[in-house]
């Protein structure tokens, strides 16, 4: 009841973050897919990576510290959660603005076009599918695409020119920066290669080569160094950090095997997926890691112990083949499960499901949660739900 | 025959009724020449008040028992004498204090004080007696890279046998830090916690390993408690020996129970549970409520205070046969404010700390007093939180706002009139034209109350006199000269009277009245100025002869004359020695030079001599103590103040400081007020001067121009004081001596949203009162009409049941002259999310009554209100709408929707300028909205953003806007109108960034201080903000050059001044949210660079050399700093 609520807050009754959590969770229960936007998929094949750039706030007082400039450079990049990037089947990745629309469509239904878009007809395009595409964290200047191709790039978002890639043993199934590492500026990568797969538990996937060190810092002075997000996340030993990005490559059997060291345990009692792990997402504090496998299985795992919190999740179909994007809201109350042509929200807590949009006609694979994008009560899928028939396998 | 005045006073006497309300207008703040700024000045001019923790132990010794009371920014610690409460200190902390515990390590003989604040620092606080300050023992910074911060308000908590701190800051997460040996703290550690809906937690008392209690909400709301043992080796919980499952669904606060009884109480809303490791179980049903706080009343925990939500206080008893509970039993003690805190401190007598009200200490009596309560209120303490809204009422036109706020909730809500300054409310007056002096004279010389009036004018003397009837009527005194100006009278010793003319000094018997003794002036010159004490007589006549009288034997003895260069213009002989009767210096005002001249008495000898500079003469120089300190002030005749410090003995003075009180020439006399002496300059800006922890502070007055003053203390009407107005007499009693004077007008219903009518003379708000039966609770909502000036009440409109009043404004519309009051509501009906009918109602004031001309609903609640060109906007639910006013055939009006807008989440509130209309959204910030005329549309021109939850919004300039958000922050945001691309047009930027560290319910335009259109700090624009906290603050926007100076003086002060427990400023300051930490910029601490003034001497001389600035300079910077409030 938001008259009663803000009534509350106003008086000292109900505390502010009190009145936002409840607010939120008031805003998540009444999500529907949004009728009123609509993006129009520049892809010909199937979305296999969804990000809206979350700027980390933090930096600019690293900026001032390491790197000397104005502070106008870096005001106008200070707005967060505006462009969408996503990657595509067809080897393509594409840009959105998802708060100012292209054009009007009977006067509200918002349409946002792509207002870039690189693909196989790009000089230096992706051959094949990209699997994975994420804004570099400090701004939208660059963003990085990792490919089937066994490449990895990084774009110039302005130019749309590749600055620089990296040819990787194998196919690259996924790539991660950190938002607030301080002393360096590294793109993990997750790929087929055999012999790097073999130390993912023991080493980080790193392209650990001091000239990809320099270029970087050369390309983009702004930048600030990073850690990467999963470290961030748990505020814990590297250890840990390491086997949760390992375990954020999807699609082999035997990884399961050491899906988590801490998870060995938990293991023995046989509550680990039975099959590949198709998707990885930890909440937003931290504290918990949750996972799908193509056992169509959902669990939740609690990071610091490595133990299954032993949740049941309701039974569902999920893909097998492919990775699956899932989004978790930030209260961390609710899980977003991309469920063949739908998708899900499950209780964190409970398993219970929560509620199904559907929407799609072919199988989703991935969805994002954006919580700032939510201008009428319906409308928080934007994020995750996108033009529909391009969404297709 | 001049006036007679009993105790009743004749209506045309009455001053009230006499004042009208002038048309001048004084220029508003938004109105004025000088505009706002991006370079913002944030000072609080009132501190909280709403108590949000306290304890009670041995802080400042060991044998001395403490009160230590937390609202919210600063602690208050006070020492329980048997005179009552003596505040001892009251510092600001750098955070909100989300934990305020005292513990006593192992071997200490005194409490240690444990805070932590919402932002993940804490410290340990010991008391240095020697110094009388704090000291910090241990700090540091509890936050964490994980977790999420949890909503329930974090926990802090420390084990009784003093092994270790638990804090429960985040979900999941429960961190100790564990006390070595020797009592320090051990590095910090995190457990797991299951729980993640945690309620409370608390440590048990007489476990051999530390064990905690923890109650918790499971995922399908059901409450349980559980213990844990807290294994500090493992850094792990192990599960403890008993849990309680299924509690009462409202269970909500723990009491652990001390050693050798144990266990833990459980607090519910319908049940009293005790509970045991041994599986004791006693239950007792309670009487619906919500019980928030508690106090222990024995050491060994067997009796306990409770306070419930509707302020009732009760008293829990457990009842035990040597070590085992046998039961629970629960009595009524009365009512109290709702508190937030009790505190027992000792012999019945409790302190009772409210965020709803003010606070209070009680006594518990051991007998019912005939309304069957045991209570007695002792004491109030005055508390403005929550402050959900005000307005600022300029009653005399002069610039000066009171802030009217509606304060309080629930049962303790009221109205508060927040005025700067001193009222003097006015018992009788009459008119007398030509007032040239005014003294008032004992009827003997030990008699504690003041007897006659003498009053001055140009060719005579009138005497005025108390009678047995306690009148004042004209009487004579046959020894005073009355057909001449009197200079100055004085009661002297021996029984007499002096009174100076220009011609004689004579002296009176008291009780005969008649003439003792005469000085006359020499032939040819005549007496211009006198002064004179008990015992001694100064006078100065023309040519700079100064001759110098004492009374010896009830006669007058002329002792010295001596003839100075120049003439003199005043003189004064208070005396401020150890003698009250007699001085040892005087002070003479001398023309031509422009000095000030200390000199010796008996032989007037110049000791010190003070060029003033200038050429403006010296019109009254005043020698007096204050607070045990002497000074000589000297007043000017263009309305310039000069305070010097004096010493007694030597005569020398130090630290001249020059303020600006007025415009006219000022007089100045001692009065006392309570026992206190303070100083009275009367001028055209009558102002107060008093002392305040050592420092000299002005207090003006509500009276538009005085002439002269004495005090009248009567009988009848002690600690009065007569005053000479332009053509006017009156008497009146003064407001005790502080900065803010705060009125209460008790409602006991909440009003959330109040606005002023200038042409009605009246103030509208809007209020509601809960309604609790036994079987539902309801609420009934009320738009009310006070009168501005007498706030009593005036009409009463009654809302639809579940029709909550919204907001109000008063506003006119075009084409029509009247002025209206609007309302706008919103339809609360319980199983709506979202209220979906509302209405507009537009009242006119008519004979005192309010009076419904208009009705217009609305699909949804109406948040906020504007008058805008000639219309009315309204923000409902998601959108802006434009109303206009629309005359129809009969006559009658209705209002017309024009257009709207759409976009936003909620639109909560509004402002509007011009054509442009800002928005504060529930969620995403600031956005900027323009009216267009032509095209009868309203469009967004630009938007801030970021994703800021707004609390409160108003426009600056037109340029500039300022927002308060939900996780206490304030904010600047810029128009780019200048910018190149449309894209960065219709962005808002972020142009300063401040940590208020307070909820901000309201922002408005105006001023608490009479603004002297002269004066640099006249041209100032200022907003006010009010909080839940009950702070009041002022946002100053500065020129740039005084900016830039103020913030090296902070940014130097902040390495002299270290913050308690060491928490630094800078990071206090920093904007703070979910997303983003980042540094202050364009916004500066008041607060801290006035705290400047408090600081010795010493260490101003630092900061001085740090800034390169003269002390002198910098003090008088800083002090215009503090007349902005």
């Amino acid at each position: 009841m938001w008259c009663e609520a803000v009534r509350r807050r106003e008086r000292g009754e109900l505390r502010p973050r009190r009145f936002e959590t409840v607010a939120r969770a008031r805003r998540t229960a009444s999500l529907a897919l949004s009728n009123r936007k609509e993006f129009a998929s520049p892809h010909n094949g199937a979305v296999n990576s969804l990000q809206i750039d979350t700027l980390f706030y933090g930096f600019p007082k690293y900026i001032a510290t390491t790197y000397p400039m104005r502070s106008e450079d870096w005001k106008v990049d200070l707005t967060e959660r505006r462009y969408l990037l996503s990657g595509a089947s067809d080897g393509s990745a594409a840009i959105f603005d998802v708060q100012n629309a292209t054009e009007y469509e009977a006067g509200f239904i918002a349409k946002h076009k792509n207002i870039m878009l690189v693909d196989k007809q790009h000089e230096n395009g992706h051959k094949f599918a990209v699997s994975m595409a994420i804004w570099y964290p400090v701004d939208t200047g660059l963003f990085v695409t990792a490919s089937f191709d066994q490449y990895v790039k990084v774009w110039d978002t302005n130019s749309t020119q590749v600055v620089m890639d990296f040819k990787m043993p194998g196919k690259v199934y996924s790539a991660a920066m950190s938002p607030i590492a301080t002393t360096h500026m590294l793109i993990a990568t997750g790929s087929a290669d055999v012999q790097l797969r073999s130390q993912l538990g023991r080493r980080p996937p790193f392209l650990e080569s001091t000239s990809e060190k320099d270029l970087m810092n050369s390309l983009q002075p702004s930048a600030s160094t990073k850690i990467y997000s999963a470290q961030q996340r748990t505020g814990k030993s590297k250890k840990q950090s390491h086997t949760l990005h390992k375990s954020q490559i999807p699609g082999h059997g035997h990884i399961q095997q050491r899906l988590h060291p801490g998870l060995s345990s938990s293991q023995n009692r046989a509550t680990a997926h039975y099959g590949a792990v198709t998707g990885l997402r930890t909440t937003t504090d931290g504290m918990y890691l949750l996972s799908s496998g193509s056992d169509s299985r959902l669990r939740l795992w609690d990071i610091d112990s490595g133990c299954n919190t032993l949740v049941n999740f309701e039974t569902t179909r999920l893909q097998t083949s492919k990775p699956l994007q899932l989004a978790v809201a930030e209260d961390p109350s609710l899980v977003f499960i991309p469920c063949m042509a739908s998708i899900k929200a499950y209780n964190l807590w409970s398993g219970m499901t929560f509620q199904t949009f559907r929407g799609h006609y072919e199988p989703v694979n991935c969805c994002y949660y954006s919580a700032q994008e939510q201008e009428d009560d319906d409308k928080r899928l934007r994020g995750f739900v996108i033009d529909e028939d391009n969404w297709s396998e | 025959m001049l006036c007679t005045w009993r105790g009743e006073v004749p209506a045309s006497l009455l001053l009230t009724s006499s004042r009208t309300l002038s048309t001048l207008h004084f220029p508003a703040a938004a109105e004025t020449a000088a505009e706002m700024s991006v370079w913002n000045y944030v000072v609080t001019a009132h501190k909280p008040t709403s108590v949000t923790h306290s304890c009670v132990g041995n802080f400042t010794g060991p044998n001395q028992l403490n009160l230590i009371v937390a609202k919210c920014t600063r602690i208050e610690i006070h020492l329980l004498t048997p005179q009552g409460l003596q505040p001892m200190i009251d510092v600001p902390i750098y955070g909100r204090i989300a934990t305020l515990e005292l513990f006593r390590p192992h071997n200490e003989t005194q409490d240690f004080l444990f805070i932590a604040t919402e932002r993940y620092k804490f410290c340990v606080l010991q008391w240095d007696a020697e110094k009388s300050e704090l000291l910090t023992r241990a700090m540091g910074d509890v936050s964490d890279r994980i977790g999420r911060p949890t909503d329930n308000g974090q926990i802090g908590i420390i084990d009784p046998d003093c092994r270790l701190i638990g804090l429960h800051l985040y979900d999941g997460l429960f961190k100790v830090i564990p006390f070595d040996i020797k009592g320090q703290l051990k590095e910090a550690f995190n457990i797991r916690l299951e729980e993640l809906q945690v309620l409370d937690i608390k440590f048990l008392y007489g476990c051999v390993k530390p064990t905690i209690v923890v109650l918790y909400q499971d995922n399908k709301d059901a409450r349980h408690v559980k213990t844990y043992e807290v294994a500090l080796k493992d850094k792990d919980f192990v599960e403890g020996p008993w849990s309680q499952n299924n509690l009462d669904n409202g269970a909500g606060l723990l009491i652990p129970v001390p050693a050798p009884l144990g266990g833990v109480i459980i607090i519910g809303e319908e049940t009293i549970v005790y509970c045991n490791a041994n599986a004791t179980f006693r239950a007792i049903p309670i009487k619906q409520s919500i019980i928030r706080a508690y106090g222990r009343v024995d050491p060994d925990g067997s009796r306990y205070l409770l306070g419930d939500n509707t302020g009732i206080l009760h008293l829990l008893v457990l009842t035990h046969e040597r070590e085992r509970v046998t039961g629970l039993k629960i009595e009524y003690l009365g009512e109290t404010s709702i508190a937030s805190s009790i505190s027992y401190l000792d012999n019945g007598v409790v302190y009772v700390g409210s965020r709803f009200g003010d606070s209070q200490l009680v006594k518990l009596n051991l007998q019912a007093d005939t309304s069957g309560s045991y209570v007695e209120v002792l004491e109030r303490y005055v508390n403005l939180g929550p402050i959900v809204d005000f307005c600022v009422v300029d009653l005399d036109r002069q610039g000066q706002g009171q802030v009217v706020t509606c304060s309080g909730a629930f049962k303790d809500g009221s109205l508060r009139v927040v005025r700067n300054g001193i009222g003097i409310n006015e018992q009788a007056s009459v008119e007398l034209q030509g007032i040239k002096g005014l003294w008032s004279l004992k009827s003997s010389f030990n008699d504690p109350y003041d007897m006659y009036l003498v009053v001055s004018f140009i060719s005579e003397t009138r005497f005025l006199a108390m009678n047995m009837e306690d009148e004042l009527e004209e009487t004579e005194i046959e020894g005073f000269d009355a057909q001449t100006q009197t200079l100055f009278c004085q009661n002297a010793i021996s029984d007499l009277l002096v009174q100076v003319t220009a011609n004689s000094v004579r002296l009176v018997s008291c009780t005969s009245r008649e003439l003792v003794d005469q000085w006359n002036a020499p032939e040819g010159y005549s007496v211009n100025v006198a002064s004179a004490n008990a015992s001694q007589v100064l006078l100065a006549t023309g040519g700079g002869h100064l001759v110098y009288l004492e009374i010896r034997d009830s006669k007058l003895v002329e002792v010295k004359h001596i003839q100075l260069e120049h003439e003199i213009s005043c003189v004064d002989l208070n005396p401020i020695g150890e003698n009250p009767q007699y001085s040892s210096l005087a002070a003479v005002g001398m023309w031509t030079d422009i000095s000030v001249r200390i000199l010796s008495l008996p032989d007037l000898e110049l000791k010190r001599k003070e060029t003033l500079g200038g050429e403006i003469v010296p019109r009254s120089v005043l020698l007096c103590t204050l607070e045990g300190i002497s000074y000589l002030l000297c007043a000017l005749g263009d309305g310039h103040l000069f305070s010097f410090l004096l010493n007694a003995s030597s005569g020398d003075l130090s630290d001249r400081k020059k303020v600006s009180l007025g415009t006219q020439p000022i007089s100045l006399r001692t009065f006392s007020s309570k026992g206190t002496t303070h100083v009275f300059a009367s001028s055209d800006r009558p102002t107060v001067i008093y002392s305040s922890n050592k420092k000299l502070l002005y207090s003006n007055v509500n009276l538009k121009e005085v002439n002269h003053m004495c005090p009248f203390n009567t009988a009848a009407i002690p600690d009065s004081l007569a005053i000479a107005k332009e053509g006017e007499l009156s008497i009146g009693t003064i407001d005790d001596i502080q900065k803010l004077h705060i009125r209460t007008i008790p409602l006991n219903e909440q009003a959330r949203r109040i606005c002023h009518q200038e042409q009605s003379r009246t103030l509208a708000f809007c209020s509601f009162k809960h309604n609790q039966t036994s079987i539902e609770e309801s609420e009934t909502h009320f738009v009310r009409l006070l009168d501005h000036q007498t706030f009593e009440f005036l009409s009463i409109y009654q809302l639809d049941p579940y029709e909550h009043g919204c907001s109000i404004i008063s506003c006119s519309f075009s084409d029509d002259n009247n002025v209206y009051y609007c309302v706008g509501t919103a339809y609360v009906l319980p199983e709506e999310n979202e209220p979906t009918k509302g209405r507009i109602l537009v009242f006119a004031v008519e004979d005192g009554r309010l009076q419904l001309i208009v009705e217009k609903e609305t699909k949804g609640a109406v948040y906020s209100l504007n008058a805008f060109n000639g219309k009315l906007l309204a923000a409902i639910n998601q959108k802006i709408q434009l109303y206009k006013w629309m005359l129809r055939e009969d006559g009658s009006h209705e209002l017309q929707s024009e257009c709207g807008h759409h976009g936003h989440i909620l639109a909560l509130y509004t402002q509007t300028r011009g054509d442009f209309i800002v928005v504060g959204d529930l969620m995403k910030s600031i956005s900027l909205l323009v009216y267009k005329h032509e095209e009868s549309a309203i469009e967004e021109l630009a938007r801030d953003y970021n994703a800021n939850w707004m609390s409160a919004v108003e426009m600056l300039d037109d340029e500039i806007y300022i927002g308060a958000e939900n996780n206490y922050n304030i904010f600047t945001v810029r128009k780019n109108s200048d910018a190149a691309t449309d894209e960065e047009r219709g962005r808002l930027e972020v142009v300063g960034e401040y940590h208020l560290g307070e909820f901000v319910n309201r922002l408005r335009h105006g001023s608490l201080v009479m603004r002297l259109p002269d004066s640099e700090m006249g041209q100032i624009p200022t907003v006010i903000f009010g909080t839940i906290n009950g702070v009041i603050g002022i946002i100053a926007s500065l020129p740039h050059d005084q900016y830039v100076f103020l913030e090296k003086l902070q940014s130097t002060l902040v390495k002299f001044i270290k913050g308690v427990g060491n928490l630094s400023h800078e990071q206090w300051r920093s904007f703070h949210n979910d997303k983003k930490t980042s540094e202050a910029r364009n916004f500066l601490d008041g607060d801290l660079i006035e705290s400047f003034l408090d600081l010795s001497r010493s260490k101003m001389e630092e900061v001085s050399k740090g800034m390169g600035v003269p002390v002198e300079e910098l003090s008088k910077r800083v002090e215009e700093l503090t007349r902005l409030h």
